[in-house]
């Protein structure tokens, strides 16, 4: 399956083998293949989703990657997905396609949207013109996907032999067929092209883009608050009913339940942030943001192509940093790889909503905004000296809008679900052996936690956190939060007994120099292992750490003293 | 548009009386201030987004409302009214009907 970028190809995905495959309004949601079986009359099919390309050039990964599948792997047929609203622009891969000599089945999926447009394709015209069988889809709707089973099946035709020597011949060939098969009507402004032009406006455009993000950190934060609630005082219930004399109760309740539930209570809080980004992703509105971002993305030497990565970083720096796989310009890539672990990801918002409901009551959310600004802010800044210093040169990019659709809960479900999901698996793996880890060290070889290994360790590296007031419990969360973000709040939980117990330990000056801390310090295991895999380089990953935790002790360092004067 | 003018002076009321209760919540009634007055020079296009920006702050308001009065339920507290001049958005509802293409 190749086409476009954001033509609707996983969707069809989805529709042709039943799967469950994360479906996005967003060019550049699959980077990677994706592969799902069906069975059709008793056949088993295999369909490989390639990556959204514009051409065969390959002057980016996932276009090499797709590229590189159609040449080396020889697919039985190629099942080329096309936009109907944009015929003209995906009949360029069309024709590069048919020069493979290979059997094509072409799908014009989003009928509906292009009829709505005004735009009415004649699929039996262009299925004479181009000697290949059209069948007209709405892929997350299901129509037309039995007709395309039947078309499958019959396994599609090589077409009509194209010889053209250079892009602008492509373009004209495209050109020529779409004025043979387009019709177009009038039709009166849509609500979608009502609000671009708001949306894109270049006064307000950016206004409103901060007022979603505000309200989707207030949906983060104070809607999810009575889900967080129930599951701690659920916790603090199971906890208190057992005694934890014997060293076995010990370990259940101060050590596994009390470590991986500090993690847990969070999960509505991940879940809601992850709810508000698909809404505002599914809804197209996204990539308007990465438009109007893309002239401030510019002055710090990126382009609105990084925007696709740095939002998805507020989910998980892992598969954000794959993200930049869609960056055509490797210099920029590879800053936006570097510069990625500094957005707050959803493993760093336990840390913020612990400490932020603890120490600064009632601005809570302005508090946590306030944390992922600064690892914009940072981030950007970073991007820029990197630019400036070490990977010179210019950089711009080409994107076009999704329509705008109104989510479906089914697709909004599956992201958030899809993304909480590897949430709860790092809470019943990594986190939960942490728990274990964390336990032993703070009960051995002394129960008193002060002369425990946790102890020992933590007051033997405190000194260099000495500036900023921290005491060694904190240091030993963050020694542990290297692992995984969520394990210093889980430290604290089986350090302190309960995380609310910080407040007796350090101020609200100390505290907020702490999540700056958190923020910026380093990149996780996981994180660090992507950086390494996607430049390829020992070097860059040091730089990574390094970095991190030089710009992490300062600005800390700086936030405790401004935050001393303030609270 | 006198309309958009109209709701260009209520926002901004809703605004300054939000400042001392939350000064973000704030910002975002200036902005969708700013959008319908920005209707008023270029069109509807503006009004109903801006009606669309309020009724979907409304929403999270009237949301934010309803999960600080079950907060209170579970964790035995009096629930204390507050008010919050996003909720006033809703207001704008029958705007995105009547402009709606």
């Amino acid at each position: 399956m190749v086409g476009n970028p954001n033509v609707g190809k996983t969707a069809l995905l989805n529709a042709l083998t039943g799967g469950d495959f994360i479906v996005g309004n967003f060019p550049g949601t699959t980077v990677e293949k994706k592969i799902g079986k069906s069975k059709i009359n008793g056949r088993v099919i295999e369909f490989v989703d390639l990556p959204g390309i514009y051409s065969l050039q390959a002057y980016s990964l996932d276009e090499k990657i797709a590229r590189d599948y159609i040449i080396n792997e020889n697919p039985d047929l190629i099942l080329n997905v096309l936009d109907t609203s944009n015929l003209e622009r995906n009949l360029y891969l069309t024709i590069q396609l048919l020069e493979f000599r290979k059997p094509i089945i072409l799908v014009l999926n989003l009928v509906d949207e292009a009829k709505n447009k005004g735009i009415i394709v004649d699929s039996k015209k262009l299925e004479e013109i181009l000697g290949i069988p059209v069948v007209e889809t709405v892929a997350v709707e299901g129509v037309g996907i039995e007709e395309l089973k039947k078309r499958i099946l019959e396994g599609g035709k090589i077409g009509i032999s194209v010889h053209a020597e250079n892009v602008e011949k492509r373009i004209e060939i495209a050109e020529k067929i779409t004025k043979k098969v387009v019709e177009k009507k009038k039709v009166a402004k849509s609500v979608g092209d009502m609000l671009d032009e708001v949306f894109t406006d270049r006064y307000v455009g950016v206004l409103i883009f901060f007022s979603f993000m505000w309200m989707a950190f207030r949906f983060t934060y104070d809607v999810a608050s009575p889900l967080v609630n129930i599951i701690d005082i659920s916790i603090s219930r199971v906890v208190e009913s057992i005694s934890g004399e014997t060293l076995i109760e010990s370990l259940i309740a101060g050590g596994i339940i009390t470590g991986v539930g500090s993690v847990l209570i969070f999960v509505p809080n991940i879940a809601f942030l992850f709810v508000a980004l698909s809404i505002l992703e599914l809804s197209g509105y996204m990539a308007r943001a990465v438009f109007i971002m893309d002239k401030t993305m510019e002055r710090f030497g990126l382009n609105g192509r990084a925007v696709v990565p740095l939002i998805m970083g507020f989910g998980c720096n892992v598969p954000a940093i794959m993200a930049t796989r869609t960056i055509e310009d490797k210099k920029t890539r590879l800053v936006t790889v570097l510069v990625n672990p500094f957005i707050s990801c959803s493993a760093r918002l336990p840390i913020y909503v612990l400490f932020a409901g603890a120490f600064f009551t009632g601005i809570e959310s302005v508090v946590i905004m306030f944390m992922y600004l600064l690892g914009i802010i940072l981030a950007l800044f970073s991007a820029l000296m990197l630019r400036k210093f070490v990977f010179k040169g210019e950089t711009a990019f080409i994107m076009e809008f999704p329509p705008y659709r109104i989510p479906k809960l089914k697709d909004v479900w599956r992201l958030t679900w899809g993304r909480t999901k590897h949430f709860l698996q790092k809470a019943g793996t990594v986190i939960l052996v942490m728990s274990i880890v964390i336990w032993y060290l703070t009960n051995f070889p002394e129960s008193e936690i002060q002369n425990s290994y946790a102890g020992v360790i933590g007051k033997s590296i405190q000194p260099i956190f000495t500036p900023m007031g921290w005491g060694w419990e904190l240091t030993i969360a963050l020694i542990m939060g290297f692992i995984a973000k969520e394990v210093v709040v889980e430290s604290l939980g089986i350090v302190l007994g309960n995380t609310m117990n910080i407040v007796n330990i350090i101020t609200p000056a100390q505290a907020l120099g702490f999540m700056v801390f958190t923020l910026l310090y380093m990149p996780c295991l996981a994180t660090l292992a992507a950086i390494r895999a996607e430049t390829g380089s020992w070097r860059w990953t040091a730089f990574a750490v390094v970095y991190g935790l030089i710009v992490a002790y300062f600005v800390a360092y700086l936030i405790t003293l401004l935050g001393g004067v303030v609270f | 548009m006198k309309l958009s003018i109209a709701m260009f002076f209520l926002f901004i009321f809703l605004g300054i009386a939000e400042i001392s209760i939350n000064p973000v919540n704030a910002f975002v009634l200036f902005v969708i201030a700013l959008v319908y007055f920005r209707g008023h020079q270029k069109g509807k296009s503006y009004v109903y987004t801006a009606s669309l920006i309020a009724v979907v702050f409304a929403i999270i308001s009237i949301l934010a409302l309803i999960a600080s009065y079950i907060d209170c339920m579970i964790l035995n507290e009096t629930y204390e009214w507050e008010l919050e001049f996003g909720l006033a958005g809703i207001i704008a509802l029958p705007l995105l009907w009547k402009i709606k293409p």
